[in-house]
């Protein structure tokens, strides 16, 4: 009996405390950051579209459940002051994370990469801020934007920019018809 | 379809788990001595690697998420993979011992290896839905085997060569890899282009 | 003088990384630059620390049949602590090392030295032996991702650096890189070593299955396999 007592409730005894202890800690742990998390987050997201659509203030995002595939997010500025758009396409080594600012003249701010994987030296010429390839399409219209070049050697990972703003502009035109 | 075959060949050839993530380094570097081991080595992994995702998918979202209690990921995961491991281990000892024979030596080993546990936890964060991730494991588990196989190739072609006193062991192993895996970035880029 | 021994061990004569090859993984992934490096070597000396000293504590209590499991949920435990932290106070660091934050509940080298050394030992002990273990796995992050980032991409933790800018070589950076500076650093180790000449091959010292495995699959890869004896 007493072996019994040591060699099975024991072990079951500690291991059950252990992971209750450990379970209510992490469960306090996560009461303190959480809200910081959730914070940091939305800052995150806030500067990025203000980044790429500066007149705009504050932002909200339009419900609708419709968007052509790889649009992802589609927010509205205060006061007409344009959309936020965030797309997602296939890059060269996987998900490339697009945001987009539309001016409400149908023209393009600026749009930066959230999230690439793309090859250091080569694809990120594509999507680094002092290439040059994404200034081209700042201030051009959709069809402005299909006339711009993709970069040799960096076909792909360009490529995939440049459809990603053309996603972007696609759901613009579905907000802009439908009135959304 | 086309979207589970883009996963399968991705987790096979671009984002291959040894060669381009670095997971399962350990096992990759010593098991990898001969195609025996290597193969038995990987067939465990696979093994595991779909049972494991087949347990911590709806965990996480029947069980975690409606809860809240997705911060409990890691330490649910690890725990559900150690048991699983053991369970089969018990399993295929009792019933399928010829198995447990080929298989059973690499097991224990499984445990730790940050393969299994990657992809259960990279199952959830790229949003797969059940049938993706099981298909993400199997592409994952194929590569892992693939890296392996191919290795324990280039390894026993290594062995008779004159290599430099301080690199003999594992320098050199870890140089071949290097090369291994530059052949594996030819992939990148190709798959998706293959379906479009 | 005892401590310190205890301490300066981990760093150069048991590298966790360098000599006892355990930890690879993460070191292959997080030293494309050095902040990340850096970071993730601190993210895991902190869970290092408080696993060993929190094990070192209870191996009293701890009843020996169970010790893995336990030693895995206080480990799980405290990486996943670490993680939320990360996340509330350096979200960039989180984004960098990804799923290999959340891994370092698999990373042998913590679950090594808890089977290997806390277990046995008294917590001052123990918390030296992290520590210096820690600094250890920091020290080979951060030497692997200076090669990287300094010649693979021309900056020196995120500053350029002028002649080696214009003339960076990628491919250090990239997942080949990695295996390749691994390799060369450990040849340069077995070269100033060399006084001791010890033929280096994937280690099983450390390694927490090392007990249950007993080499046949790691080492003795060659010989067939023969069946795997009862663990108490």
């Amino acid at each position: 009996m007493k072996n019994v007592m040591k060699e099975i409730v024991k072990p079951i005894a500690v291991l059950t405390c252990i992971c209750l202890v450990v379970a209510a800690l992490l469960a306090f742990v996560n009461q303190l950051t959480s809200p910081i998390i959730t914070a940091a987050e939305e800052k995150a997201a806030a500067e990025a579209r203000t980044e790429v659509l500066s007149e705009a203030k504050r932002f909200q995002e339009v419900p609708y459940d419709q968007w052509p595939e790889g649009v992802a997010e589609v927010y509205r500025g205060n006061d007409d002051s344009g959309y936020v758009i965030v797309v997602q396409t296939k890059g060269y080594g996987g998900v490339m994370t697009v945001i987009c600012g539309i001016r409400p003249d149908g023209t393009l701010e600026a749009a930066k990469t959230l999230f690439h994987s793309e090859t250091n030296g080569v694809g990120t010429k594509a999507v680094d801020n002092h290439s040059g390839y994404r200034e081209r399409f700042a201030g051009q219209t959709a069809e402005g934007c299909q006339q711009v070049d993709t970069i040799s050697g960096a076909t792909i990972s360009s490529t995939a920019f440049k459809k990603a703003i053309g996603l972007a502009f696609e759901a613009y035109g579905i907000v802009k018809e439908a009135g959304l | 379809m086309t979207k589970l075959a883009i996963i399968l060949l991705s987790a096979v050839f671009i984002n291959n788990y040894v060669l381009a993530k670095f997971l399962g380094i350990c096992p990759f570097l010593g098991v990898s001595k001969n195609l025996k081991s290597a193969v038995g080595m990987s067939a465990a992994v696979i093994f595991v690697m779909l049972m494991a995702t087949a347990a911590t998918w709806p965990i996480q979202m029947y069980l975690l998420n409606p809860h809240n209690l997705g911060y409990l990921q890691t330490i649910v995961f690890i725990l559900v993979i150690a048991a699983l491991v053991q369970l089969v281990e018990i399993v295929l000892k009792r019933y399928m011992p010829a198995l447990h024979q080929s298989l059973g030596v690499y097991l224990p080993l499984i445990t730790t290896n940050c393969a299994v546990l990657g992809v259960t936890i990279l199952n959830i964060d790229e949003g797969y839905t059940f049938w993706e991730a099981m298909v993400n494991s199997l592409g994952s588990g194929l590569g892992f085997m693939l890296a392996m196989v191919m290795f324990s190739g280039v390894r026993s072609t290594m062995e008779g060569s004159d290599i430099p006193e301080s690199f003999k062991g594992l320098p050199i192993t870890l140089v071949a890899a290097a090369i291994t895996s530059l052949s594996f970035m030819g992939f990148g880029g190709v798959i998706e282009n293959l379906f479009s | 003088m005892k401590t310190l021994n205890n301490y300066t061990k981990g760093l150069v004569r048991e590298n966790p990384v360098l000599v006892l090859v355990l930890g690879t993984c993460p070191t292959l992934a997080t030293s494309t630059s050095i902040l990340n490096a850096i970071g993730m070597g601190l993210a895991a000396t902190i869970v290092l620390l408080f696993s060993n000293i929190l094990i070192s504590a209870l191996r009293k209590v701890i009843p020996d049949k169970v010790r893995i499991p336990c030693y895995i949920v206080l480990i799980a435990g405290l990486v996943t602590a670490v993680q939320m932290l990360v996340k509330a106070y350096a979200p960039a660091l989180n984004d960098a090392l990804g799923i290999y934050l959340p891994l370092i509940v698999v990373n042998c080298i913590i679950l090594g030295r808890a089977e290997m050394y806390a277990s046995k030992h008294s917590v001052f002990e123990s918390a030296v032996d992290a520590l210096g273990m820690g600094s250890g796995f920091t020290l080979a992050l951060f030497l692997m991702a200076v090669i990287r980032e300094v010649f693979g991409n021309g900056t020196f933790c995120g500053m350029d650096i002028p002649v080696l800018h214009e003339n960076k070589i990628s491919i250090l950076t990239m997942a080949p890189g990695g295996f390749f500076v691994f390799g060369l650093l450990m040849a340069m180790m077995n070269k100033w070593a060399k006084h001791k000449p010890k033929k280096k091959d994937f280690g099983c010292e450390g390694c927490p299955q090392a007990s249950v495995c007993h080499k046949t699959a790691c080492s003795q890869a060659e010989t067939p396999a023969h069946g795997k004896e009862e663990t108490a």
